[in-house]
């Protein structure tokens, strides 16, 4: 089938794809963007989140067939004009990047719930990650950078806000 | 200090957030084929036939590699060194499986999800043969014959003289049952491979522990020279042990060789769980001797471990269990008899702390259960055994150096507030949810020494522009060892670290190691990585005095320039004595080191937890832990901690959720779907507090002695601990599932004691 | 690219493009929605579907919308969806039982028509729609569109009586006219987040004018047994009980014996206990409240 999409801003129009072609396969083969990570393939890690129309979703459980009409955002997308997102600033200076592996799915995550929920409780972070697995830490650095993140994000909003 | 103890992003973090970090699995070559493995679905089987039709004629496929068109010659994953000779039982493709998950062949196509799809259409027959699911079973005999080897190893170990039993003491029996475990790194296992017909030259890119280990195995594998194999180690998607081996090498080798094209494998969960290898279980039963006044007098153990289908690193690691039992206290007496046993199941192998966490398990269990037949504080009595600074091991005769188990042990109790917790939790005792407060410490090891070899050697420059290069063989787990590096040299050199380019392990560039692991790697390495940054000034010392015509003793070098003692006027930087040493002296400025490490320090940890259990539901909660380390000196703290918590995390995970113990008995069919094995996530972390003694050891890099394996060495005992005071029960099983609980809270049953 | 075998696609944007692709649907083929479920079933399977139908386009599958004396919640409605509705108190236990389904990035796909089509012993959302008296709602090839209840639906694990050319369109909430209703679902897992359903226990009650009295009380449970099962005599124990002075003991009893009398897992006989009690503090909670706001 043809897959009408839109991936990082711009727009994707590929053909000859199965119609069961995993979005991950999809993003990793296809469009050689490989910061998308595959850790299970069952939708429990997490480590292959990337955001759908603004949502949280496991790209190794969304198939091509459904992907028409679609916005995807994958780890790479969030750099805007060469500049790291403020979320990937926060996980680099608050330790919360190891192995890495983890790290793209769970910065995404973070995006997602910033996104809807600007000013987090420690509660609502845990929540939101929850379906992320971080097998080299305990979390305590991660939600530390989402906070810090969120703090950031509102300053730059109301700087934003103040200049209108 | 200028650079220790300051807090740094590992060295590659930029590259993560950015989704641009390449691990094995994410490489790309043109024309690049892709394996996907076909495993066996029975746990003991010849293969009778096997028919590729149908998979050959699936879109894409090139080639279909099985046990009967490919070599039988053997090797061993743990045969990684001269001076390691285990039994070659595996084959890249047997024809004789021995577990759900043996690899029995191979789809090699152009895209990685039509091999798969090829794999599915393999038709194999299969003759079932009666197989063991654990070692109660093997030991029946109905596998007596599944090695030529035998399937049983046995050890034993004595140290010091069989005691006589006074008026007073006191003896009891425990017994420690742990179940089978996964590492389950994020990075699932892959690597990539290609074979250059030009040069005949193989080239693996894994992530692994031991560049110049996978290459011995996989040269003598492949009868290649040495100098034909270059391994290449990769960004590491965390390993705790299961990266170690050489497990899936030896496969992409071949399959390379053969098919002169670039290769990758990428395994899937359920293949890293089953196919590489797993933690053992064990089972250890325990006769402990106290004096009255709470000093451990006599351990006599008999631990029996369930190897799984290959021998691989079992028979060392079921020793070593009964090696570590001397790391942390002082007692005269310990008989112990390791058996493994093979059965039919996943391949046991290293994991994080390497037979240490199971002995610090046996061993913290025991000085519970004294504590509280003598009514001796927990801590009291821990601190009556606890091995003193200066004292020896009496196994290896390396000295503990500057041990500070104690002050671990009164600091936790301290901040910890020890007695309160202890008081405040016995009112809980009467109610659905029962608070605990238990705790466990251990003591781990910083390298091989006194074993061979144990040794690194660190070559170290000047680039033109007065930047540093290190060549040296690291293998960065993803725990900042890189960047520890960068910061010793840095400090030591007064540069700052992200001047300083250290590489990773590749067999063409880096020098010869032995591997990180073994927690060699901040005391070793990081060891040779001081001595060659120190040996660096003194060469730039002396080309600074060649070129300034000042002899080197009215010298001095401080952060990156060399200037006159007496007139600091007189001065040159590193950038202008590199450019006149190159283009007037025509060479470069720079060092070799060969360090052998000549200590091997007690190295310690005393972990304390407080737990909620409810009874109603058999959940425990981990409320609140402190981790207190004998760390020596810390070189990063900000990755340090996240590293010790990360570790806690794993190991409260394992105490309490994580089993890979088959759903169904007696299918042979281990767990291998995180939709069965439960992590603890996000929300179920507790609240976590580290705090580091940094007494220098008189060895290692600045004093700094080992963290990665001694953070997890403690855990799981002190959950154990912690649940133990708050069901007032006498377990020493994991992981104590809310199953677990219940049960035995209603059969009555509250001890697995004899 | 991998390479097709031509497979047909369908993306139906209307309900009238869906019945005319049902018309011709083949028996092979594969019907979409979050996906969540039948992803992995792919994965291990070795057929391949020779048609997919992709149903998350069409606009009545997507709502959910007050009727005339029913709710409606589209099949292809996704568990963040529920989660984020404020239902009345009456309905509360859908918002309980969408929460807990998996994580954040499965709710944002996983539709409630997929967990009940499903048909998982383990389903969160199929013990609150029994409880709810919900109908679902199907269209069959020959552009019948009939109703069922949820208990005649769903026939034993993994099976309902769903034909392969036959879609849910949607489930149908009866809403009641009971002035004090409450509901509520609380599930006993592996884990507090992220973990399927070991029990799951579906309650709902109604309240005399007294504001005190229970006058009904109905209570579903899943996970114990091959689907759903109603629990009558746990259920009895709170009628004619006041709310805030309800008698555990009792209710704890009778729970024990259902879960007894249908789960071999001596685990969930054991722990029954501690979810019985966590429902019963939770219903008297959110009754508390709900009747505070109605003084």
């Amino acid at each position: 089938m043809i897959v009408n999409c839109n991936v990082n801003g711009k727009n994707v129009n590929l053909t000859s794809i199965a119609p069961d072609r995993r979005l991950i396969d999809i993003l990793r083969e296809d469009l050689l963007l490989k910061g998308t990570k595959e850790g299970c393939g069952e939708g429990e890690c997490g480590a292959c989140t990337v955001l759908m129309d603004g949502k949280a979703v496991n790209s190794c459980l969304i198939l091509a067939c459904q992907l028409n009409g679609h916005e995807i955002i994958t780890i790479e997308g969030l750099m805007q004009g060469g500049e790291m997102d403020v979320l990937q600033k926060s996980f680099i200076e608050n330790g919360a990047i190891q192995c890495g592996y983890c790290s793209p799915g769970m910065i995404l995550s973070a995006k997602a719930l910033l996104m809807t929920i600007p000013d987090p409780t420690d509660e609502e972070i845990r929540n939101a990650i929850s379906g992320n697995i971080c097998r080299c830490s305990g979390y305590n650095q991660i939600v530390r950078a989402i906070k810090s993140a969120s703090k950031e994000y509102l300053v730059k909003k109301s700087n934003n806000d103040k200049d209108e | 200090m200028k650079y220790i103890g300051k807090g740094y992003p590992i060295h590659d973090a930029e590259n993560k957030a950015k989704g641009k970090a390449i691990y094995a699995g994410d490489m790309s070559f043109g024309k690049m084929l892709y394996i996907a493995l076909l495993v066996s679905d029975y746990p003991h089987a010849i293969i009778k036939s096997i028919d590729v039709s149908e998979a050959l004629k699936m879109p894409g496929v090139v080639e279909i590699m099985h046990c009967f068109n490919t070599t039988k010659k053997g090797f061993s994953r743990y045969n990684t060194t001269n001076n390691i000779k285990v039994a070659e039982q595996e084959r890249i493709f047997t024809d004789h499986v021995r577990f759900v998950g043996d690899r029995i062949g191979a789809v090699i196509a152009d895209d990685p999800v039509n091999a798969k799809l090829a794999v599915k259409k393999i038709k194999v027959e299969y003759e079932k043969l009666p197989f063991a699911e654990n070692i109660a079973t093997a030991l029946t005999g109905v596998i007596d014959t599944m090695h030529p080897e035998g399937i049983i190893n046995e050890c034993e170990l004595t140290v010091g003289e069989k005691q006589v039993v006074c008026a007073g003491d006191v003896t009891f029996h425990t017994q420690t049952d742990i179940d089978r475990i996964s590492h389950i790194a994020m990075e699932p296992h892959s690597c990539t491979a290609y074979y250059d017909e030009g040069m005949h030259q193989l080239t693996i890119w894994s992530p692994n522990q031991s560049v110049y280990g996978m290459r011995y195995t996989v040269a003598n594998f492949l009868d290649m020279p040495f100098n034909k194999v270059r391994i290449i180690k990769t960004t590491m998607g965390g390993s705790f042990g299961c990266k170690q081996e050489c497990i899936l090498e030896p496969v992409i080798g071949y399959i390379a060789k053969c098919l002169k094209q670039p290769v990758q494998l990428s395994m899937t969960r359920s293949e890293a769980m089953l196919s590489t290898l797993c933690r053992a279980p064990i089972k250890a039963e325990a006769e402990a001797i106290f004096c009255e006044n709470g000093k451990l007098k006599s351990l006599e153990i008999n631990n029996s471990l369930d190897a799984g289908a290959y021998l691989g690193s079992s028979s060392v690691y079921v020793k070593t269990i009964g090696e570590m039992m001397v790391r942390n206290y002082n007692f005269p007496y310990l008989h112990y008899i390791g058996r493994s046993i093979c059965t039919n199941m996943p391949v046991s192998g290293g994991f994080r702390g390497w037979g240490t966490p199971e002995c610090t398990m046996i061993m913290e269990h025991i000085m519970d259960k004294a504590a509280k037949l003598l009514n001796i504080d927990p801590i009291d009595i821990r601190i009556l055994n606890a091995i003193q600074p200066q004292e020896f091991d009496p196994i290896t005769h390396a000295t503990f150096d500057e041990s500070r188990l104690v002050a671990c042990l009164k600091k936790g109790q301290e901040i910890f507030a020890w007695e309160e917790r202890r008081e405040k939790s016995k009112k809980s005792k009467n109610g659905r949810y029962k608070i605990g407060v238990g705790m466990a410490c251990g003591g781990h090891i910083n390298g091989h020494y006194p074993g061979k070899p144990d040794f690194s050697r660190v070559e170290m420059g000047v680039n033109e522009d007065g930047s540093i290069y290190i060549n040296v063989t690291l293998h960065d787990h993803g725990c900042g060892t890189v960047r520890a590096m960068q910061i010793i040299a840095g400090e030591v050199l007064g540069i700052d670290p992200d001047e300083i380019n250290v590489g990773e392990g590749d067999t063409f560039i880096t020098p010869v190691d032995v591997g990180c692991y073994a927690s060699r790697t901040i005391h070793v390495i990081g060891a040779a990585v001081e001595k060659c940054a120190r040996a660096l000034i003194d060469e730039i010392i002396n080309q600074a005095s060649r070129i300034l015509d000042i002899i080197p003793n009215e010298l001095q070098y401080e952060n990156g320039i060399v200037s006159h003692k007496r007139n600091h006027s007189i001065n040159i930087s590193l950038r202008q004595i590199a450019i006149e040493v190159h283009y007037r002296y025509q060479k470069s400025i720079d060092v070799s080191i060969n360090h052998i490490s000549n200590s091997n320090p007690a190295v310690h940890g005393a972990h304390f937890a407080q737990v909620c259990v409810d009874s109603y539901t058999g959940f425990v909660q981990v409320e609140d832990y402190l981790a207190v380390h004998d760390i020596g000196r810390v070189i990063n703290p900000e990755i340090c901690v996240a590293q010790i918590e990360g570790a806690i995390q794993m190991g409260c995970s394992i105490a309490l959720s994580e089993s890979m113990t088959p759903k169904n008995s007696g299918t042979g069919r281990a767990v291998s779907s995180l939709k069965d094995y439960h992590i603890l996530n996000a929300f179920d972390s507790p609240h976590i507090n580290v705090v580091f003694i940094e007494d220098p050891c008189n060895f290692g890099p600045f004093g700094a002695k080992s963290i990665g394996e001694v953070s997890f060495v403690p855990v799981s005992a002190a959950i154990v601990s912690a649940v133990n005071d708050a069901m007032d029960s006498d377990w020493n099983t994991i992981p104590l599932t809310p199953d677990r609980i219940l049960e035995w809270i209603h059969s009555g049953e509250e001890t697995n004691d004899r | 690219m991998t390479k097709m075998n031509n497979e047909e696609v369908f993306c139906p944007n209307s309900y009238n493009e869906l019945i005319e692709i049902l018309a011709d649907f083949p028996s092979d083929g594969c019907i979409i929605a979050g996906g969540t479920d039948l992803v992995i079933k792919l994965q291990k399977n070795i057929i391949h579907p020779s048609a997919f139908l992709v149903l998350g386009k069409i606009p009545q599958l997507n709502k959910i919308e007050y009727k005339s004396n029913y709710l409606w919640i589209g099949s292809c409605v996704t568990m963040t969806q529920l989660a984020d509705y404020s239902f009345p108190f009456s309905l509360q236990s859908i918002n309980d039982a969408a929460r807990e389904v998996g994580s954040v990035q499965i709710r944002n796909l996983a539709t409630i028509g997929g967990n009940i089509a499903n048909a998982s012993p383990a389903s969160d959302l199929q013990p609150v729609l029994m409880l709810l008296d919900g109908l679902v709602v199907i269209v069959g090839p020959d552009k019948n569109i009939y109703e069922k209840k949820i208990n005649d639906f769903i026939v034993d694990s993994g099976k309902t009586t769903l034909n392969y050319n036959e879609v849910i369109l949607g489930f149908k909430i009866p809403i009641f006219n009971n002035l004090y209703k409450v509901s509520i679902y609380k599930k006993l897992a592996y884990r507090k987040k992220v973990s399927i359903s070991r029990i799951g226990m579906a309650i709902s009650i109604d309240i005399n004018t007294d504001k005190e009295t229970i006058n009904n009380a109905t209570i579903y449970i899943g996970s114990i047994s091959k689907k759903t099962i109603m629990a009558n005599s746990i259920a009895s124990c709170l009628i004619g009980q006041k709310i805030f002075s309800i008698d555990y003991n009792n209710y704890l009893e009778k729970a024990t014996e259902v879960v007894t009398a249908n789960s071999p897992r001596k685990y969930k006989t054991y722990a029954i206990k501690g979810l019985a009690i966590d429902t019963l503090d939770l219903l008297i909670a959110r009754s508390t409240f709900f009747l505070s706001l109605n003084n």
